[in-house]
């Protein structure tokens, strides 16, 4: 890292841009996983984004292709990484997504719940990639 | 073992890549080191198995070989592995199973540093009873002659010797009761100070090596003498014991020279 990025990350502002995506408890989390270093939370609600921005379609994708135990397994590893990382309600939502799948609820019946998901996840997705420049400056 | 105590080498193993960049620094920012990542069971048991890490980090939920299935592989295999599992359910049938099948802990999620913490705090004090244990083991009912010109010295070194489980078979004053003492008793190992009357303890040494005898050596001296070492080292010395020394030094300096006898 060279002088002009350390000054860039100097003026980054962190809480700003972090409070900006809808349902992230931040503070919360920055400070129980990385004792409230948020650079480096920042990396990983970006690393977040990269890796699960995506889920809700692909448990689309794997019910339509028969497979509801992919399904099931998506959901869970979404849930475990959003409610680690302070997503809070996005962790709400898979969460009880997850135990109606694993409860044996019909397809149809899970169909407008994967896309209440698709929803929540959605504007998550939209807040950090329009933070995303700002924050891996 | 591990470089230092504390840090300890970690394979983490959970399909979630967020997860186990979250975990890698965390351990990382506690001073362990992530030495492997899987993300599946049967590509975490064949990693394992290469690396032979102080700790396993263990996704309970995965989609190809749970992670609860590889548990008693990985306790079998290697019984200086242990294994934490990480795992979204805190139902207790689940725990009880992971402890059932060897598990060394237990953390939920959503995780946190703190948890992560104290699970690792309790692994790093097992290891160091593990590695007290067998340093104790070593040493118990080993036999030596300790040879120093300073009486409170000898008395010294040989009360934290008894200590350690260690017969004093008999005190020397000079080398040449050193020489005679080692010949007619044949200790398992001996302490040498270096400088005193008649023989020094390089001297005593050399002697006891002309003499084909390669009962473990350590020598005690005040003073970092380089050129005093230098020989000493040429001569096949197992251990140097610095002056002022404590009782943890000295048990660990004989024991490393049993170990290495």
């Amino acid at each position: 890292m060279d002088a002009r990025d350390v000054a860039n990350k100097a003026t980054i502002d962190y809480p700003g841009l972090l409070a900006s995506v809808p349902g992230l408890d931040w503070e919360r989390a920055s400070r129980d996983l990385l004792g409230g270093d948020l650079e480096n939370y920042a990396s990983f609600v970006l690393l977040f984004e990269s890796t699960h921005g995506q889920d809700a379609e692909k448990m689309m994708a794997a019910f339509a292709g028969g497979d509801a135990q992919a399904a099931t397994h998506l959901c869970h590893t979404l849930k475990g990484a959003a409610g680690t990382l302070g997503f809070s309600d996005l962790y709400a939502v898979a969460k009880h997504l997850e135990q109606d799948m694993r409860a044996g609820v019909v397809q149809t019946d899970l169909q407008p719940r994967i896309e209440a998901l698709s929803g929540v996840l959605q504007d998550i997705r939209q807040a950090i990639e329009h933070v995303r420049p700002l924050l891996a400056a | 073992m591990n470089q230092s105590a504390k840090s300890l080498r970690v394979v983490v193993v959970d399909d979630n890549a967020v997860i186990r960049a979250l975990i890698r620094t965390i351990l990382h920012n506690m001073g362990h080191q992530v030495v492997g990542e899987a993300s599946n069971g049967e590509g975490a048991l064949s990693m394992i198995r290469h690396v032979r890490p102080d700790v396993v980090t263990l996704d309970h939920n995965m989609p190809q070989g749970q992670g609860i299935d590889i548990l008693p592989t990985i306790v079998e295999e290697l019984p200086n592995t242990h294994v934490l599992i990480i795992s979204a359910s805190d139902d207790r049938p689940t725990m009880k199973l992971a402890f059932d099948r060897g598990a060394i802990g237990y953390v939920t999620k959503p995780l946190t540093a703190e948890s992560v913490f104290q699970a690792f705090e309790q692994i790093v004090l097992l290891k160091k009873k593990a590695a007290q244990d067998h340093q104790n083991d070593l040493l118990h009912g080993k036999s030596c002659v300790i040879a120093d010109d300073n009486r409170s010295m000898r008395l010294l070194l040989s009360k934290i010797l008894e200590e350690g489980g260690v017969t004093v078979l008999a005190q020397a004053a000079d080398g040449t009761q050193a020489l005679e003492a080692v010949q007619s008793k044949q200790p398992d190992f001996v302490c040498l100070d270096i400088d005193m009357p008649e023989l020094n303890g390089l001297e005593v040494l050399e002697r006891l090596r002309q003499a084909n005898n390669k009962v473990p050596v350590l020598f005690v001296t005040a003073r970092a003498d380089q050129q005093a070492i230098g020989k000493a080292v040429a001569l096949g010395v197992s251990a140097l014991l610095i002056k002022p020394f404590s009782q943890d030094k000295v048990l660990a300096s004989v024991a490393k020279a049993l170990h290495l006898k």
